[in-house]
């Protein structure tokens, strides 16, 4: 082997050798932090419930049929401190312009009216369609029926966010695909 | 040449925002509060000293023509450390300071420090270096966050304890990016007629 051959093989090993050194060490961080991680993803899911039906006093989840031994949660009956039902509050997800956009929101019993929305996560544009989390355009939502839960350009009641119609529509859809799924097992 | 001075060289001379112009995105942008302005640059911090620490160790080992790529690997598997355990015990501060944690990679500031100091210097040396300057960046962008939160919402809340309270009326404008451009600009400023002094006295 000659010298210049010899050297290149020299600084790609020490590349390769440092690389995976790096990979391990993080392997071993991973692995504990990302348990963490799952827990406070749960802990920001049960206070997202709270938020979208606030007079609630537990949750009960409601599981859908197993699909390969395991139960997916469809919806969360809301109960007061005596057991009554007081709505549903739900988690919905729908492809935005940028990613996907998941949303909680509570619904009263007969499913006619939303009580609260709140967005979950989404990856939207900033300054245009992540303006979706802002009280402005979820306020809407506050106690609209929904038979009018369509953007106002669709015949419902509400406004889509200038220049960002995708992100708007998509939070909607989210709600509505929720709903129906929600109606079709009652 | 002895430990304490270089310490002391990286918060004062060699400070990496007034004197070494370095760093100054993360400055600029995560310093909407005190809260947030720590907490930036003890992760930045954290990175620049186990950098210098491993490349500091490694310098007779690191071929000249790679050491930009390995300078490179080293920090981003320390922010990668850093990022994941701070989603995992920090979460609302990882919320906040947001995209600018995984760009602490590319902060001109550490891999300045690797190529300029770490490189050529003993381990203990580069730990004093990185300590000093990383006291420096913390210093300095908590004094950028607190002023900031100050004017911009009247209070200081530092972990959940409120450490002054002023009774004017907050310009939100303070916490929007001109906020920071404008106290950063003021302190510098202030920075600079102080050293321009000391060289009038011939300091």
């Amino acid at each position: 082997m000659n010298d210049s051959s010899r050297e290149a093989f020299i600084i790609v090993g020490k590349l390769v050798l440092l690389a995976t050194v790096a990979a391990a060490v993080l392997a071993l961080v991973y692995v504990p932090t990302q348990m963490q991680i799952e827990l406070n993803r749960e802990q920001a899911r049960v206070e997202a419930l709270e938020d979208v039906v606030p007079q609630a006093y537990e949750f009960e989840p409601v599981e859908g049929d197993p699909v390969n031994d395991e139960r997916e949660v469809l919806y969360y009956r809301a109960l007061d401190e005596d057991g009554n039902l007081i709505g549903y509050a739900f988690f919905g997800t729908r492809m935005g312009y940028a990613g996907i956009i998941e949303v909680a929101a509570g619904i009263d019993p007969e499913l006619n009216e939303l009580i609260k929305v709140k967005i979950i996560s989404q990856s939207e544009t900033p300054g245009l369609g992540d303006r979706i989390k802002d009280d402005e355009f979820l306020r809407q939502f506050e106690g609209l029926e929904v038979d009018n839960l369509e953007l106002t350009r669709d015949t419902g009641e509400v406004d889509a966010i200038t220049g960002a119609t995708v992100s708007s529509r998509a939070v909607v859809e989210a709600l509505n695909l929720k709903i129906d799924e929600i109606k079709e097992t009652m | 040449m002895n430990l304490w001075s270089e310490f002391l060289r990286g918060v004062t001379k060699d400070n990496p925002v007034f004197a070494l112009l370095l760093g100054l995105c993360p400055t600029l942008a995560v310093t909407t509060s005190m809260e947030n302005g720590i907490g930036m640059a003890a992760a930045s911090m954290f990175v620049l000293l186990c950098a210098n620490i491993i490349i500091s160790s490694l310098k007779h080992h690191i071929p000249p023509t790679i050491r930009v790529p390995i300078f490179i690997l080293v920090i981003a598997t320390f922010v990668s450390i850093i990022g994941m355990v701070m989603e995992a015990f920090t979460p609302a501060l990882h919320t906040a300071l947001g995209v600018f944690v995984p760009l602490i990679v590319v902060n001109c500031m550490i891999i300045g420090r690797a190529e300029a100091y770490a490189s050529k210097n003993p381990v203990s040396f580069s730990v004093a270096d990185g300590l000093g300057i990383g006291t420096g960046f913390l210093l300095v962008l908590a004094a950028i966050g607190g002023i900031r939160e100050l004017f911009g919402t009247g209070e200081i809340v530092l972990f959940g304890l409120t450490l002054i309270q002023m009774p004017i009326e907050a310009s939100t404008f303070m916490i929007m990016p001109p906020g920071a451009f404008f106290t950063i600009a003021v302190l510098m400023a202030l920075v600079n007629y102080r050293r321009a002094k000391l060289l009038e006295r011939g300091g």
